[in-house]
């Protein structure tokens, strides 16, 4: 597999009151953005610990992004 | 605030485990910011891309 | 407290050579609260050691357990059970804890994943500074509660030092110079006179220089039932 032909798995840790809701309005507004992204909700960008962070490189993460 | 320094925290654990640390970020997102959303996913998807896939994944 | 501070991932990596199964044991009690080897920080190690492993291309197995000290019987033995499925024990507690599990378990090897540092305090969050250098024969009482044997840089017991410049000590400028704490503090209570008696040459002898220290508490020890001693 050649490196462009890969689609990265991208975790993004999103607050619920900032970064959850802008993608979710992303999806409101028929906005795209790529299917490999993975969102994790959170009840602030401060709740996710530096294992949680870990894990998700651990199971197969390609990139990690804390939204808040 | 705190979120930032964990996550640059992280960058380093993953560097000294031989992972790049650039593959973990923070950003600030208000909720209505919906396309500043879908397009900090699609830029770091691409910039992802380039970088080549994790590398614990190919072991 | 016991101060520590996690070791370097490459020297714990050295350490465990080509371990498989890895025991990674926290301790509940002092490292839990200087965050060296707690709950939280035996979590993100074995993380980082199962990554690090898997891209060296020796994948180790490394499971997670803290108790609440390791520094007591008690507290470890519930382990024992478990020690025969790993090659080696990672063990986060201080040099006490380490030594504990060693000794309770001579036939599984217990390496060390932290450095004990110091005993002090976290004098504000994210920075640790020592206090005592348990010199097993306290003298606060003459020195305004400043201990000038873990606080000195020359462990001086009549100070200050013709190098106490400007309240700093001249081994390192982000030293307070001890003395200089002890005369403010003292003129502050008016003991001042305490501090002009000489002190005389301290009994090094129920520190470390006297050997390896012990206390036995007779009124605590078990009596042993049948022989009744």
């Amino acid at each position: 597999m050649s490196d462009a032909d890969f689609d990265p798995l991208l975790v993004v840790f999103c607050c619920r009151h900032c970064a959850y809701a802008a993608a979710d309005l992303a999806g409101g507004l028929r906005i795209q953005y790529p299917p490999s992204v993975r969102i994790v909700e959170v009840p602030c960008s401060g709740r996710v610990d530096a294992v949680e962070m870990l894990h998700a490189f651990e199971q197969g993460a390609d990139g990690v992004i804390v939204a808040g | 605030m705190n979120a930032k320094r964990r996550v640059r925290y992280v960058a380093q654990l993953l560097d000294q485990i031989g992972l790049e640390g650039e593959r973990v970020a923070m950003a600030n997102i208000s909720s209505a910011m919906g396309a500043q959303f879908a397009e900090l996913v699609t830029d770091t998807t691409e910039r992802l891309r380039e970088l080549g896939p994790s590398p614990l994944k190919e072991t | 407290m016991i101060v520590g501070e996690q070791k370097p991932l490459d020297e714990v990596m050295e350490l465990l050579g080509d371990a498989r199964k890895v025991l990674l044991a926290g301790c509940g009690t002092c490292v839990t609260v200087c965050f060296a080897g707690g709950e939280k920080e035996v979590g993100i190690l074995a993380s980082q050691l199962r990554m690090r492993s898997k891209l060296e291309g020796h994948a180790m197995e490394v499971d997670e357990v803290t108790v609440q000290r390791q520094c007591e019987w008690e507290f470890i033995d519930p382990l024992a059970s478990r020690l025969k499925d790993y090659d080696v024990v990672l063990s986060l507690a201080c040099g006490i804890g380490i030594q504990g599990m060693n000794e309770r378990f001579p036939s599984t090897i217990t390496l060390p994943g932290v450095n004990t540092t110091f005993l002090g305090i976290p004098e504000k969050q994210g920075v640790w500074e020592e206090r005592c250098q348990a010199c097993g024969d306290c003298i606060l009482a003459v020195t305004a509660g400043i201990c000038p044997i873990a606080r000195c840089s020359k462990q001086l017991l009549n100070g200050p030092c013709g190098g106490s410049q400007n309240g700093v000590c001249e081994i390192d400028p982000d030293t307070p110079c001890a003395w200089q704490l002890i005369w403010d503090r003292a003129r502050e209570l008016g003991t001042v006179d305490k501090l002009l008696e000489i002190q005389k040459p301290k009994d090094w002898s129920k520190s470390r220089d006297g050997g390896p220290r012990k206390i036995v508490r007779e009124d605590l020890v078990l009596i042993d039932e049948q022989t009744g001693d």
